[in-house]
């Protein structure tokens, strides 16, 4: 023993280096949901694209600058963006255009104007309705105040580049430049408007600390200087740190209630430290033998998984209230021989939850193989630190004052096992049966991660407020194109275009941004001149020039023989966002871009979508709830596969009966936990399965105890289990008060399930319970 | 306030003089139809949902006002301009006005670098107890002359036919929309 003390010192020796020297180097800790998703057999240029424009529109900010007085907010954007510029955070920053930008748009298109059409003018030349187009030509000029001179009727006598240019997608028409900056006047005040792009990850939390700090200290400048000005904000980044600072803040005080709570909890029980050390001990070697393994296996690992991994390897201190409890009991004056004791209960209760978190390696998800790999090496670590280390920490005097203790643990089992108490037991389980059958008609189950995710509520009122200013619809969606080149993206692209436009007139979307709408496809550019050439300017432009008296040559344009390309687009100009919607990878794919907005339909769009070769739709939110879904069901038969796989073991241990029976309380508790949760109106999520997870395996221990325990230290084992109900309800029952949805659904799962487990513990001991009969 | 207007255009660059005439209607805080008879019959519809044309009974042209701004500054601007809203044109405008039952106005732009009002050299109105002229120049030489005459301001409530139009209906049986 004492050289399995010994050898096991060095091993958690090494194991502490090796975290050490990884935690030197920092620990690459994902909080990305995205980072979860399945290793699907999927395109990797389609993921390399939907990666590359997922991360451009987490990567984006919008502020906008407000002040009664013009000037003030017009400095303080300024500020602003120069500062932005100047940290280097910022790969782009977009505030104060050029006076002349405008117009250059308009420059940009001009030689090419008899290839670009709007999609009613071409209409109406396809269906030989140029007198139409005459006819709005003749009514702009005579229009009150129309902008119209001479040297436009020369160059573009039907003024179909107006025309074209007045129905491009204006994503931010509610603003209007104001001295080269996008402003909003709305009451008195004047908002200016920032967009930046980010060159870092909005979700990695140096980079968000960083940017943060940076960002909330020219607030602080501004504000220094010019009190009035307000700043709104709206980007993922400043989402991700706010739902950062909550969680922490929230994990701080829950930790600081389960701490204080356990603390207390010892004390009154033991009148002594010394179990708090043991089990603080047990639990530090677990974690971070798990840690280790991890970072060691995979190189970093999820945030999610270090939450729930620390949360399944909690399960460890059952074992050890187990052998700190045997102090109360007879014969307790040998650490050694108390081990003895209590070995064989928390050996197969360790090994029924060992199967179960090993189910989890068999998931097809490496959010929870990672998960698996981390509890059972904490587990594991526990187990063996109890076992050795343990009986040489230890006291080994035995506890006196326990007997009011031990008697009111007692109570339970007298419950369940005395003829008294059977109509009583019988009533408790009808009760419960109609309570699950309640449930399970509301049973909802609901894997929506846009209601999952808690939104920081400052944040979001600003949101709502910059969306209604610069009119901006909400959604996250969007539909690429990939094809072998840009002139084939385009193409496909106006294809879509079409279908989308009617999806837009139906209601199935409220809008939507692609590339080829400002640069349509060369091919298009040439149908459009020859049918401006061959259906406007031939027959109609004689009569019109006559009409207005106008002499001398018209430039048709047909001299041109190049081609619009998206290229032209510069860097600094007003539509320079459209440029982002076209990507030209090295390995010779070309991917369009297709933002939608407001998507009332998706179901309508994935069929567009499917109808048309080369295009996905993807819906992000869509798309981790769906993977949350897909975890879920694989949670789920996870744990009915691990029940399969604990059987054997019990059975092999107590025969069928008593193998039978030791499943009976566990499994009533896994099958009981949803429907009684959704009791209170609650829905059951991925994250309740996991809780269910952990349930399953505590109670499978707690009815191994009670199966495993001689008469004689029934009260000392059942005292055991009251403490570790206890110490579990202290650690994860209190995440059931938590903001954050996903979490509160695990602690409700978790307060709800082991309460159960542990009232319906005694029936798995057939020494002494009978649940219908007298007899025994 | 409607009445019947006289409109004359020199475009730099083209010989002709463009006139044209018809009739309009202003609605403060709602809109204006402004219906050219001669030399085409051509309505164009500003409100603050956007601008429409219609010509000859089709609707030609339909802008919405959210998709471009500067088109509805431009209506602000001239609807201001037509009933003598002052404090409305010293947004973008130095005005300078004189004399007091008949007065004439100054108009030049703030900002030479403004989209709506850049183009602009100077816009004189002249009028009494309504608006009679306006002469708007451009910079590249071209101008406008607006000539107001039988305007009436009334309260009674509007034609049908007008109420449609600003309402966002077409003409009559022309379009169902």
């Amino acid at each position: 023993m004492k050289a399995g003390a010994l050898a096991w010192l060095v091993i958690v020796s090494a194991l502490c280096a090796v975290l050490a020297a990884r935690l030197h180097r920092g620990i690459d800790l994902q909080t990305d949901m995205t980072a979860l998703l399945p290793v699907e057999a999927r395109d990797p240029i389609t993921d390399r694209a939907e990666h590359r424009f997922a991360e451009l529109l987490t990567g984006r900010i919008l502020i906008l600058i407000g002040d009664r007085d013009r000037s003030e907010a017009r400095a303080s954007g300024s500020i602003l963006a120069e500062a932005l510029a100047a940290s280097g955070m910022a790969s782009s920053v977009t505030y104060r255009f050029p006076s002349d930008a405008w117009r250059d748009i308009g420059k940009m298109y001009f030689p090419y104007r008899y290839g670009l059409l709007s999609e009613v003018d071409r209409k109406r030349l396809e269906q030989n309705r140029g007198q139409e187009i005459a006819n709005r030509a003749l009514a702009s000029i005579y229009a009150p105040a129309s902008p119209i001179d001479a040297e436009l009727l020369r160059q573009d006598p039907f003024l179909l580049l107006p025309e074209f240019l007045s129905h491009l997608p204006n994503p931010l028409a509610a603003l209007t430049p104001d001295d080269g900056i996008l402003s909003i006047r709305e009451g008195d005040i004047t908002w200016v408007m920032l967009v930046a792009q980010l060159n870092g990850n909005a979700y990695a939390g140096a980079f968000q600390d960083r940017f943060i700090s940076l960002f909330n200290t020219i607030c602080r400048n501004i504000a220094t200087k010019t009190p009035s000005v307000k700043i709104l904000r709206l980007g993922a980044v400043f989402y991700a740190h706010a739902g950062g600072k909550s969680a922490t803040l929230e994990a701080t005080h829950l930790s600081i209630i389960s701490t204080i709570g356990t603390t207390l909890l010892i004390l009154c029980v033991f009148r002594a430290l010394r179990p708090l050390w043991l089990m603080v001990l047990t639990i530090t070697v677990g974690v971070v033998c798990a840690f280790a393994v991890c970072v060691s296996l995979f190189g970093g690992l999820h945030a999610l998984v270090l939450l729930f991994g620390v949360g399944l390897n909690g399960i460890a201190i059952d074992y050890c209230w187990q052998y700190v409890t045997a102090r109360f009991g007879p014969k307790a004056e040998n650490p050694t021989d108390r081990l003895r004791r209590v070995l064989p209960g928390i050996a197969l209760g360790g090994a029924t939850t060992l199967i179960g978190y090993a189910t989890l390696l068999l998931a097809p998800f490496p959010g929870l193989i990672q998960l698996a790999v981390f509890s059972a090496v904490g587990l594991i670590g526990s187990f063996v630190t109890i076992v050795l280390w343990l009986p040489y920490l230890d006291s080994s005097q035995p506890l006196t004052h326990g007997d009011h203790m031990l008697a009111t643990a007692h109570l339970l089992w007298i419950f369940w096992g005395d003829a008294r108490y059977m109509a009583t037991r019988r009533c408790v389980l009808v009760l419960l049966g109609g309570l699950v059958m309640v449930g399970a008609a509301h049973l909802k189950i609901n894997n929506d991660v846009r209601r999952q995710q808690t939104l920081d509520s400052t944040l979001h009122a600003q949101e709502v407020l910059i969306r209604h200013l610069v009119q901006m619809p909400m959604g996250a969606q969007f539909v690429f194109v990939q094809k072998p080149d840009r002139e084939q993206v385009l193409r496909t692209e106006e294809a879509l275009q079409t279908r989308l436009a009617l999806a837009t007139h139906d209601g199935v979307l409220g809008g939507f941004q692609s590339m080829a709408q400002f640069i349509p496809s060369i091919s298009r550019q040439r149908q459009n001149r020859d049918l401006v050439a061959n259906r406007l300017m031939g027959p109609f432009l004689d009569t019109y020039f006559k009409r207005l008296g106008v002499e001398g040559n018209v430039q048709t344009g047909n001299s041109v023989v190049t081609y619009l390309t998206p290229d032209l687009i510069t860097r600094d100009s007003p539509i320079a966002f459209v440029r982002d919607l076209l990507v030209e990878s090295e390995d010779g794919a070309t991917t369009g871009l297709v933002l939608l907005s407001n998507v009332e339909r998706p179901a309508e769009i994935q069929r567009i979508a499917d109808s048309i070769p080369g295009v996905h739709f993807v819906d992000i939110a869509e798309e981790i709830s769906g993977l949350l879904n897909k975890d879920y069901r694989c949670a789920m038969i996870l744990i009915a596969v691990s029940v399969m796989l604990m059987l054997p073991v019990v059975i092999w241990r107590y025969g069928i009966s008593g193998g039978i029976r030791v499943a009976i309380p566990p499994v009533i508790a896994v099958a009981a936990t949803p429907p009684l949760i959704a009791v209170i109106g609650m829905d059951f999520t991925f994250f309740g399965a996991m809780g269910l997870v952990l349930v399953l395996s505590i109670g499978f221990d707690y009815a191994v105890f009670c199966q495993e325990v001689e008469k004689g230290q029934r009260p000392t084992t059942m005292l055991g289990i009251l403490l570790a109900l206890a110490t579990t309800l202290l650690s994860f029952g209190v995440l059931a008060w938590s903001n954050t949805f996903a979490v509160r659904s695990f602690g409700v799962t978790l307060l709800v399930g082991t309460t159960l487990a542990f009232l319906m513990s005694p029936i798995a001991s057939d020494r002494s319970s009978k649940l219908f009969s007298t007899k025994g | 306030l409607s009445g019947r207007f006289w409109q004359t255009r020199r475009i730099n660059g083209i010989p002709t003089i463009l006139t044209s005439n018809g009739d309009f209607l202003l609605v403060p805080d709602y809109g204006l139809i402004w219906r050219v008879e001669q030399p085409l019959r051509a309505t164009t519809i500003i409100t603050k949902e956007g601008v429409r044309q219609i010509v000859n009974d089709n609707e030609v042209q339909h802008i919405e006002a959210s998709r471009t701004p500067l088109v509805t500054h431009l209506n602000e601007l001239l609807n201001a301009a037509m009933v003598g809203d002052w404090k409305a044109l010293r947004h973008d405008f130095v005005v300078a006005k004189t004399g007091d039952q008949a007065w004439r106005a100054i108009l030049t732009p703030l900002r030479r670098d403004d989209l709506v009002t850049g183009t602009l050299s100077s816009i004189v109105i002249t009028g009494g107890a309504t608006v009679d002229n306006v002469e708007i120049s451009h910079r590249n030489g071209d101008s406008e002359h607006l000539r107001f005459f039988d305007q009436t301001i009334s309260q009674a409530p509007l034609r049908d036919e007008d109420a449609r139009l600003l309402a966002g209906k077409g003409l009559g049986s022309a379009s169902h929309e």
